[in-house]
């Protein structure tokens, strides 16, 4: 396990993945313990006086409603990381299936499935998701299912370029001789070689999604009030921004420093899964 | 003769995640003015970063911790390049001392004109007007018998062949008359023919001209030594182990690992089993044919684009036809770009045939589709060639070997873990090594592996496609001597593609000789190496630099492959055939194999011109 222990090295050698991982587990920590960290019930009314600006009381303030925003922001990572990493997972499982398969299969499916990718990527992936919830209708799951299925042709491309080097290799032809079905050769050996680009890419692709959903929360699409995810606390803290900023500050910031966390995370990521990379030349 | 370039007590280190590793230590040693000095050893042994030290191309993280490197320039004048700043480093390089790269595919600008290539060494180190360097650089193409100089120098890499480009390379290296060049494998990426145009080429310009440059010739072949250079370096990780005369090294090898080098050489083995033979002399004559394949033609269409549809194809497997009996090993040997590998996928069913008959135990497979190939797939199994690249990097050894009798259901998995053993065991590896990785092995223990993947569904015909191609000499005799006894124990019959003479000669019972596609000769081995018949044939065995026999008259083949996509009309061979006649220049006579001894089958159009 020499190989891990260098991974783990490179990751701690360096600042920002180092600040990115602490934040991170800071953020799952407090959604997983929420009910014990936060002060007051994130929806309990008049828990205090309304837009009372941040005190010892309320750490980060109130809303219009008197609610407690601290609370509100620690039960809200549960929303934010849970919908970005199910919306991530969406998206890379049905694009790794997708794009192994034209890949492997080859000749006239590849052609045929790599024009549809294009033809998706045509439109931008955040049009994409507005109109998949046009046509399915408003909530945080569907925005979910929205966000994730934009992001399938991101994902399909990649991950089809990558297997279609990994089909050229010569063990894929030892297994075709070895009398192995497509399934077998596509999911038990194509899959595992390409397993550490779609970490990666996923991990790249996660802040991507948190923001993408917290923006169609923010327009009303997404997490309905008084759900307390960030984009939605965003919108809501809209109208009163002039009286009491710090509806919108907290949750801005928390939204801002999970989503830089996760982009650092992903960029050491994919430095520390590339072998060549050598630490010992300083260069991290 | 005055010394050139002295190197005294080098050390040279590599650093890495894992910790750093001593690539060279202690090596010292000189190159006299005007000779040829042979580094030579496996990979991994340090010759390359010796040159690599000595140019002053050391990748970043490998750096020298001590030692001298000494140029005398003029006699007296004598520089350390070691100490040299990075500047006047490169006024050494390519004027006093250059270098020729393994790869002419990939050290040439695909960019930049070949001639422009070499105007620009001149003109860096030379000052002279433009006219004198363009005539400069025409000569220099015609030092390295460039056909057509003035043509080709405005032509890009892509459009010249690998020994042309490696050519264009040498006259790189030649463009400021240097005193040293050091060649690092120059021909080791050509084809034997091509080679032997090269180190003919090489041993001209040795005795004209450039008699006063030194040559560092780096390679692993002992026949390329034996045939080239003065003197020879033996490394041996990282240490010089023998140092000497050629003739006296060859003859007389000091170290152990000298002369196990040499001795592993298939052309030695060969010598000694002839010796064993005559005591034995077991020979089984059986007449049960278990693989026949009738006119198989492959043809590639050639992609134009998704909206272009191609009339051309590349015409890799043209009119097969042969019969491989029972317990025997037919050897396919033949160039690059011959179709020899080709033929063994179509064999085994890994392309699919354009035409032809592929009989195996009486059963006509050449349309049978996936799933009826299952079946055949457990008696008809495969080795590659690249050790590294075929065993999948995710999966341990256990894994690989067990996945092949679940599919098939050969075995239970509890019973199948003791047979593995066993198999494990029959290829020469520990117990042990079943939950490793591949790239925790060498390369010449994931070719066991290979073998023994292989071997696990029973099979009883099995192609080897150049299984010891990619393996160091002492590696590649181990590997045979394996191969050899799994044959006997397994009960098999095979064929074995190689480029290799030596390795087809030491390992098959019958050989046939692919050209373009075609099959030129085909006879018992001993037949086919005592007496060939076609004039291909002939320049190929000749063409093979040997340690024990000196080739006096070299048949020498000119020019290159041609291409298969429009290969010559008639008879293929004609474009390089040494003496061809009015009918075959024309293309008149069709290719087709005549019976001329019993089991020898020639080419009619070369049984027409001898």
């Amino acid at each position: 396990m020499k190989k891990l222990k260098i991974i783990l090295k490179r990751f701690l050698l360096n600042k920002g993945s180092a600040f990115g991982g602490i934040f991170l587990i800071l953020i799952v920590f407090s959604a997983i313990f929420a009910p014990i960290i936060a002060p007051y019930d994130w929806n309990a009314v008049d828990t205090g006086p309304r837009l009372s600006s941040p005190s010892f009381d309320f750490l980060f303030g109130t809303d219009i409603h008197g609610r407690d925003v601290f609370s509100r922001i620690i039960y809200g990572a549960r929303y934010s990381l849970s919908v970005g990493v199910i919306s991530v997972l969406f998206g890379i499982i049905t694009g790794s299936i997708f794009g192994i398969t034209i890949a492997y299969i080859g000749g006239k499916v590849d052609i045929i499935g790599s024009r549809i990718i294009d033809v998706m990527f045509g439109f931008p992936s955040f049009l994409l998701s507005l109109l998949v919830v046009a046509i399915i209708g408003v909530g945080l799951w569907n925005v979910v299912f929205a966000v994730g299925l934009a992001s399938i042709p991101h994902f399909a491309r990649i991950i089809r370029s990558a297997a279609l080097q990994v089909k050229e290799q010569p063990y894929i032809e030892a297994c075709v001789s070895l009398g192995y079905g497509n399934i077998r050769i596509m999911f038990n050996h194509i899959l595992p070689n390409i397993f550490p680009i779609i970490i990666v890419i996923a991990t790249l692709d996660l802040g991507g999604a948190i923001i993408s959903i917290a923006s169609l929360s923010f327009l009303g699409l997404g997490a309905q009030p008084p759900e307390p995810e960030w984009g939605a606390m965003l919108s809501s803290g809209r109208e009163y921004m002039r009286y009491a900023p710090w509806t919108m500050i907290y949750p801005g910031l928390f939204l801002f420093l999970t989503v830089m966390s996760v982009n650092l995370l992903g960029d050491r990521l994919s430095i520390a899964l590339d072998s060549r990379q050598s630490i010992s030349k300083g260069k991290v | 003769m005055n010394e050139l370039l002295k190197v005294s007590n080098l050390n040279t280190e590599f650093k890495s995640d894992y910790g750093s590793k001593q690539a060279l230590s202690n090596i010292s040693f000189n190159i006299k003015e005007g000779e040829v000095l042979a580094l030579v050893g496996e990979s991994g042994s340090g010759k390359t970063v010796t040159s690599l030290s000595i140019m002053g191309l050391l990748p970043n993280n490998a750096s020298v911790k001590e030692g001298e490197i000494k140029l005398f320039k003029n006699n007296s004048h004598e520089i350390n390049i070691l100490n040299l700043s990075e500047e006047k480093h490169n006024e050494i390089r390519g004027n006093d001392i250059s270098m020729v790269f393994q790869e002419p595919m990939t050290c040439l600008n695909p960019t930049m004109s070949v001639g422009d290539q070499i105007l620009e060494v001149i003109t860096r180190h030379k000052k002279i007007s433009k006219t004198i360097a363009k005539k400069e650089m025409i000569d220099l193409l015609e030092l390295v018998e460039i056909p057509d100089p003035i043509q080709r120098a405005t032509e890009y890499p892509h459009q010249l062949s690998g020994g042309m480009r490696q050519r264009i390379m040498i006259a790189i290296a030649l463009a400021c008359n240097p005193k040293l060049i050091i060649a690092d494998e120059p021909t080791s990426a050509l084809d034997v023919t091509i080679q032997a145009q090269l180190l003919e080429l090489l041993k001209k310009l040795k005795n004209s001209i450039v008699s006063k440059t030194s040559i560092l010739f780096i390679t692993h072949d002992l026949g390329i030594v034996k045939e080239l250079a003065d003197r020879v370096i033996v490394m041996y990780q990282g240490k010089i182990v023998e140092e000497g005369n050629v003739l006296e090294v060859f003859e007389n090898p000091k170290h152990s690992y000298t002369n196990n080098l040499i001795q592993s050489l298939p052309e030695f083995k060969i010598e000694k089993r002839k010796q064993e033979n005559i005591k034995t002399n077991k020979i089984i004559n059986n007449k049960n044919i278990i693989l026949s394949i009738k006119n198989i033609y492959k043809e590639f269409p050639v992609d134009k684009g998704i909206f272009k549809q191609s009339d051309d194809t590349v015409k890799a497997v043209q009119n097969v036809s042969f019969d491989v009996k029972q317990n025997k090993v037919l050897g396919l040997v033949g160039e690059s770009g011959s179709g020899k590998s080709t033929l063994g996928k179509t064999i085994i069913k890994l392309i699919q045939p354009t035409s032809g008959e592929i009989n195996f135990k009486n059963q006509n497979i050449s349309n049978f589709n996936r799933k009826k190939m299952q079946n055949i797939r457990q008696k008809m199994q495969m080795i590659f060639q690249d050790p590294f690249a075929s065993l999948n990097p995710r999966k341990n050894i256990l894994d690989t070997l067990m996945e092949p009798i679940l599919v098939h259901k050969l075995l239970k998995k509890n019973e199948a873990t003791d047979y593995i053993k066993q198999i494990i065991n029959d290829v020469g590896l520990p117990v042990e090594s079943l939950h490793r990785f591949p790239h925790e092995f060498s390369g010449g223990q994931r070719q066991r592996i290979g073998i023994a993947r292989a071997l696990v569904l029973k099979p009883e015909f099995i192609i080897a496609d150049e299984p010891v191609s990619a393996l160091d000499v002492s590696i590649q005799a181990q590997v045979l001597n394996l191969l050899e006894k799994i044959k006997e124990t397994y009960d098999l019959t095979m064929i074995f593609i190689s480029h290799d003479l030596s390795v087809i000669e030491y390992f098959c019972d019958e050989v046939a000789v692919m050209y373009l596609g075609h099959i030129v000769e085909m006879a018992p081995v001993n037949e086919l190496f005592n007496n060939p018949k076609h004039s291909y044939t002939k320049a190929l065995l000749s063409a093979v630099p040997k340690v024990k026999t000196k080739n006096t008259n070299k048949i020498l083949i000119k020019g290159d492959i041609p291409s298969p996509i429009n290969p010559p009309s008639g008879c293929v061979f004609r474009t390089r055939c040494p003496h061809p006649t009015h009918d075959c220049k024309e293309g008149n006579i069709e290719m087709g194999l005549i019976e001329v001894s019993p089991d020898h089958w020639v080419d009619q159009c070369c049984v027409n011109c001898n």
